[in-house]
């Protein structure tokens, strides 16, 4: 790395200049370079769509819920507490914990299959955190929350959507 | 190479995908479910004599099976959807998430040259095909200069 002040060649990564003590840390830094790149480093969860919630509570039955997500049109319901995120109840859920048994979904309680406290995330938080979290946690679904209460859910599906329309393939 | 260009010269065949529950058209609700289990994905490729006939999903199950009168002993093919929408295995990740926004799929079946079934690519996967080829925009977090730590490293 070329030191911009005294011109000293100096080793990738260092963070001061050799030669002249110059700060170089700067230039390490990822700085976007402009369409995805930028949107994707930049744009907060909050440029995303939602999609809409189906809310229902842990004592509800999953008879319940279920027909609360098929009104919606959705795949998964939030398990709210007092206000509070407690879980989701997503077709994963449904079909390792619910299908093929012999079950009574009026008589069974959403607590008992849900998934408790799912991974969250801020409206405010950088796109490339909820890339992240989909990545490296396997999640299709991540909840948005602010102070503990969701106020929407982010799909894998709009996030693949947010990164074809900002991928300059399509005008 | 830029994003744009990578997403449309990058085969399907180059992700790693898991493979899929593959039943036969006769099989029963319960079967293709333990096998949409065993395999976890969200969906069973209903195959005949090894050609895709339909795609059965975990929305198929709640749509038309959970909480319905319906018994998971009755055939796959009543409930699956028929001709599904597909792609080939050398067909681009750009054409496979242009087909999941237009068709609002989650899974989208591929078939090899022959026309035989042969995996499925979910949106999941695109998105982690997407975290690992583009690390610096989606997995490194820029420092931020003027963090604090609030107590010494390892204290």
């Amino acid at each position: 790395m070329i030191c911009p002040h005294c011109g000293h060649n100096n080793l990738d990564g260092l963070d001061t200049c050799e030669e002249c003590v110059h700060d170089l840390s700067v230039f390490d830094v990822p700085m976007p370079t402009g369409g995805l790149q930028m949107h994707i480093m930049e744009d907060t969860v909050g440029h995303i769509p939602y999609d809409r919630l189906a809310l229902v509570s842990p004592s509800d039955s999953v008879a319940h819920a279920v027909s609360r997500i098929k009104t919606i049109g959705i795949g998964q319901a939030v398990v709210v507490e007092d206000g509070k995120l407690v879980g989701i109840l997503t077709e994963r859920d449904l079909l390792n914990k619910v299908a093929g048994r012999e079950l009574d979904l009026k008589m069974l309680p959403v607590g008992e299959v849900m998934t408790k406290l799912p991974e969250t995330i801020g409206e405010r938080d950088p796109i490339r955190v909820v890339i992240n979290k989909m990545a490296v946690g396997e999640y299709r679904h991540v909840p948005i929350v602010r102070d503990g209460r969701p106020v929407g859910i982010i799909s894998a599906k709009a996030v693949a959507n947010y990164i074809l329309k900002h991928s300059g393939l399509e005008f | 190479m830029s994003i744009a260009a990578k997403l449309s010269e990058v085969k399907i065949r180059r992700l790693p995908l898991r493979r899929p529950a593959m039943v036969e058209r006769s099989a029963s609700i319960s079967e293709t479910v333990e096998a949409m289990k065993a395999s976890r994905l969200g969906c069973a490729l209903v195959c005949e004599r090894g050609k895709l006939v339909g795609l059965f999903t975990e929305r198929d199950l709640l749509n038309k099976v959970i909480g319905e009168s319906v018994s998971y002993s009755i055939p796959v093919e009543q409930v699956m959807t028929f001709s599904p929408a597909h792609l080939s295995l050398d067909d681009s990740v750009y054409s496979a998430m242009r087909l999941m926004r237009e068709g609002d799929y989650r899974n989208v079946p591929l078939v090899d040259a022959q026309g035989a079934a042969a995996g499925v690519v979910t949106v999941r996967d695109l998105v982690s095909y997407f975290a690992e080829h583009f690390p610096k925009e989606a997995l490194n977090l820029p420092p931020d200069h003027d963090q604090l730590m609030l107590s010494a490293e390892g204290a």
